[in-house]
């Protein structure tokens, strides 16, 4: 009988990953409204950026976030800001390869509708540890903002009708948070899920 | 004396095993996922607290996976299990009798309940639940995130104060002066939790 050549495969790599623990883990993708949420933070952001000229606002980028007991975790926030003092403007970026190597100064998570109420805190505290100096927490569900610039404080809470700043971080940056939830339909209400 | 009016499930049920921990759900039977050990553990340390709160502080009564009414408008006679929770004598009256039978009590709501995150839950379905008790009438709903360490205190889906490990837990309006210090609610485990 005649053997048919099996060549090895070549890895693919997911189109969304991270990496953890040196395995690549392929990362959900973002509900629809949740990655309009994102979009509208991003657009404030870029705004932000071309008029401070602070550094660069950015979407699904995956940043080297060093822990101690993972040196290469790799994780791919919703949105970032990074300074030009964290990697300067003319600072050339590599043309292959992922990660990039620089810890975003404000991270940003919007919360999707699989995503473990558990697992966002802990990679908010992730991001804390690696030498983010903020971190934000985004619940398009009930439209409100946790800030977190310490794992061992609690987050400011940026409520519906308030305007969301990044202190320090983002001198100046001010949006009213409502500005960032476009109108949504389907909102979860409690009737039971059919399967 | 007037004793309390029970909700009870259907005759033909009671013929069938009910589950160990079960709630009531669109008059559906509805098994409750088990909690881990850790989980019931810290839900049973702070009902200790609680208790020992009210000894000095006879306001009310609180319990441990007890089974309550939650009405909801599409849903009159909702039973749920908090993890923890706690009626004032003001919804509860001191002349009112234990019931002997049935799974809750009809019109009951408790003031404040406790819920402790599993990993599994998702955020959605924590401000369902969360939204479900407040619109019941629960005035305020703890939150306990096992893995940061964090107590989430919602009066509103919108309006929470969250307390870290270094905090002291208040018990605001609804238990004055109650007070203890949030890492005091988490035994030590053998896992790391968030973070180095």
């Amino acid at each position: 009988m005649a053997t048919t050549l099996e060549l090895p495969a070549e890895p693919k790599l997911p189109e969304q990953y991270e990496l953890i623990d040196g395995e690549i883990v392929e990362v959900q993708p973002m509900g629809i409204y949740s990655s309009e949420v994102a979009n509208c933070l991003h657009d404030e952001l870029a705004v932000y950026a071309k008029r401070t000229r602070l550094g660069r606002s950015r979407m699904d980028m995956i940043f080297r976030l060093p822990l101690r007991r993972d040196a290469n975790r790799s994780r791919k926030p919703d949105v970032s800001f990074i300074s030009f003092e964290r990697w300067p403007e003319d600072r050339p970026i590599p043309y292959r390869g992922n990660p990039l190597d620089v810890v975003p100064d404000l991270l940003v998570e919007v919360i999707s509708p699989m995503d473990e109420a558990e697992e966002v805190l802990k990679k908010a505290f992730e991001y804390l540890q690696a030498g983010a100096r903020l971190v934000w927490l985004i619940y398009p569900g009930v439209q409100t903002i946790h800030a977190y610039t310490s794992p061992e404080l609690p987050p400011r809470v940026f409520s519906p009708n308030s305007t969301l700043d990044a202190g320090d971080v983002l001198p100046g940056f001010s949006v009213p948070v409502a500005a960032l939830f476009p109108p949504v339909i389907g909102l979860p209400e409690g009737k039971s899920d059919e399967e | 004396m007037a004793t309390a009016e029970l909700i009870d499930v259907e005759p033909e049920v009671e013929a069938v095993r009910l589950p160990d921990l079960f709630e009531v759900i669109y008059g559906e039977i509805v098994e409750v996922p088990e909690m881990s050990f850790y989980a019931v553990d810290i839900a049973n340390i702070l009902n200790a607290f609680m208790v020992q709160y009210l000894l000095t502080h006879r306001i009310g009564r609180c319990w441990v996976e007890q089974m309550f009414h939650i009405p909801v408008p599409d849903d009159e006679s909702r039973l749920r299990r908090p993890d923890v929770a706690f009626i004032s004598y003001e919804r509860l009256p001191k002349s009112r009798k234990n019931p002997l039978r049935g799974f809750a009590m009809d019109g009951i709501v408790p003031d404040l309940v406790v819920e402790v995150i599993s990993p599994t839950d998702r955020v959605v379905d924590v401000h369902l639940k969360l939204a479900e008790y407040l619109n019941a009438g629960v005035r305020t709903v703890w939150v306990i995130v096992p893995l940061v360490c964090q107590v989430f205190a919602y009066a509103s889906p919108t309006d929470v104060r969250i307390f870290a490990a270094a905090d002291l837990l208040d018990g605001g309006e609804i238990l004055p002066g109650f007070s203890v210090r949030v890492a005091e609610l988490f035994p030590e485990t053998e896992d790391e939790p968030a973070g180095d």
